[in-house]
């Protein structure tokens, strides 16, 4: 009966209800897109969050590289002071090591003069030069004849042990084995384009060479100090500031030596002219001939050269904060006798 | 002194000590010199001289003090003004700070290096920096309180306690 009367529905009741019947497709179909699509875009907002992720990550890496990037100069300084450090007290051993070959150079050369003063004849000769020495003031006294031909019989015993003090006066010979070299490392400070304030050297030198000149002998580390103090001093007449004030600094034990150029009008290359006096000191040196020696000369940052000389220099590089304290000679320095520095005309002689 | 010792060359320290200078100091000066440092770092006894004239070092007290004062502190500072009075020579004399108390007995060197400091930070001398070593000069009316100071007139206060 039901079905004859939706039959008989009215035509109208009958399209209400089909319009019934499609309004809930539709919101059906309407409702599942819209499910699909607040998934779609849970799952984009999901995608864009690990992409944000991703990103804020890159973004932290590249922060992390970049103050890698900054940290590179302090980095290398610092590794590049290790490294000085460790060819210092590696260089150091070399010389020790070549001072041993020109203490057996020079023991020869006094064993052959000792060789010679054991003849006989030498012996003799070398009494009677003697007796005149001790006679020598006295001899003014004698008549004029007598003093004549004791001054002529001295010059031949002279003329005799010629070959003694030619011995005994000897250069010693070039070094024949293989050879070794050090390095004089240098910097100049501010690097470039201003004036140059202070001209620093570290040597593979122990710092007593100054220190205890007068406690121990005169072997090739004093030598060599002594030469590169020499080139420094004919390096700052070279470039016009003869005077600058020099100070002799201990570096780890080992001698450094800085001057003082705030004060200086300096005239020329100064990395140039140092060189240079190193490169003679090179060729003509004839103990580093004798121990077969050669000597370089390696420009560094300042930084590294002036650096505090009481920094830890065996940690890890990355673990350490870089210490302050830089130990140029400055303007702020008061001159002594023991280490003059200067910045204006009144110096204490240090008692 | 052995044989060979009498034919063999001074080395540098020798002749450092000698000459009352540091060797680093002496080397300087060798290499400010034309030529620099020799081939052979070693010296004959005619070097000493030519070393010390090019260093500038001179022995001022040598005997007995120039001016005679009962009390032996006073004595050294009115000595050692007395001393630069007589070879302070003009307006560009200048001499190594060393060559003041060169030659002294090391109590007596205590006192006059004291005394020189005094002489400086009262601006009666004047400290300078030279290749060769610190040197001074005269400060301003320098030579006229030296004088004073050598006569027994001009002692600085300051320098009392050098001898109280």
């Amino acid at each position: 009966m039901a079905v004859e009367s939706e039959l008989n529905l009215p035509r109208l009741v009958q399209a209400l209800e089909e319009v019934a019947r499609w309004r809930e497709d539709q919101e059906s179909l309407a409702r599942a897109r819209r499910a699909e699509i607040e998934a779609e875009r849970e799952r984009l907002l999901a995608d864009v969050r690990e992409l944000e992720r991703q990103i804020q990550t890159l973004s932290d890496l590249a922060d992390h590289v970049d103050q890698e990037l900054a940290e590179l100069p302090g980095r290398e300084t610092r590794k590049t002071r290790q490294a000085v450090d460790v060819g210092i007290d590696a260089e150091a051993e070399v010389v020790m090591r070549r001072d041993a070959i020109l203490s057996a150079a020079t023991k020869r050369r006094d064993d052959r003069v000792a060789e010679l003063l054991g003849q006989p004849d030498v012996a003799r000769l070398l009494e009677e030069f003697e007796q005149f020495q001790e006679a020598e003031s006295t001899l003014n006294l004698l008549p004029e004849g007598y003093r004549k031909a004791i001054l002529a019989h001295h010059e031949t015993v002279k003329a005799r042990l010629q070959p003694v003090v030619d011995a005994a006066q000897a250069t010693l010979p070039p070094h024949e084995g293989a050879r070794e070299s050090v390095t004089v490392v240098a910097s100049v400070n501010p690097d470039h384009g201003a004036p140059p304030e202070v001209l620093a050297v570290l040597l593979p030198v122990p710092f007593a060479v100054h220190e205890a000149w007068t406690e121990r002998p005169e072997d090739l580390a004093s030598l060599l100090a002594y030469r590169v103090v020499g080139a420094l001093g004919a390096t700052l007449r070279a470039v016009g500031a003869p005077d600058a004030p020099m100070q002799f600094v201990d570096y780890r034990g080992h001698l450094a030596i800085q001057v003082w150029l705030g004060d200086e009008q300096v005239d020329g290359d100064l990395r140039e002219e140092f060189g240079a006096q190193v490169d003679r000191m090179r060729e003509q040196a004839s103990e580093l001939a004798a121990v077969g020696l050669d000597l370089y000369t390696a420009w560094l940052d300042p930084a590294v050269v002036t650096a505090g000389e009481d920094e830890d220099a065996e940690g890890d590089d990355d673990d350490e904060v870089e210490p302050d304290g830089p130990t140029a000679v400055s303007a702020d320095d008061g001159a002594t006798l023991e280490g003059a520095t200067t910045d204006d005309d009144t110096h204490p002689v240090e008692a | 002194m052995s044989g060979a010792d009498l034919f063999e060359k001074l080395t540098l320290s020798q002749v450092a000590r000698w000459l009352d200078l540091h060797p680093l100091e002496l080397a300087r000066v060798l290499g400010d010199e034309d030529g620099g440092l020799p081939s052979d770092l070693r010296f004959i006894d005619d070097d000493v001289d030519r070393l010390r004239d090019l260093a500038g070092v001179e022995t001022w007290w040598t005997g007995d003090l120039p001016v005679a004062d009962g009390v032996r502190g006073r004595a050294l500072v009115r000595s050692l003004a007395q001393h630069l009075v007589t070879r302070a020579d003009g307006p560009d004399w200048i001499t190594r700070a060393d060559n003041l108390f060169r030659g002294l007995e090391p109590a007596d060197q205590w006192v006059v290096r004291r005394a020189i400091n005094v002489l400086i930070v009262e601006s009666i001398l004047v400290s300078t920096s030279r290749a060769s070593g610190l040197h001074v000069a005269l400060g301003e009316d320098g030579l006229e309180r030296l004088r004073s100071i050598a006569d027994g007139t001009g002692l600085p206060a300051s320098m009392e306690a050098l001898w109280s």
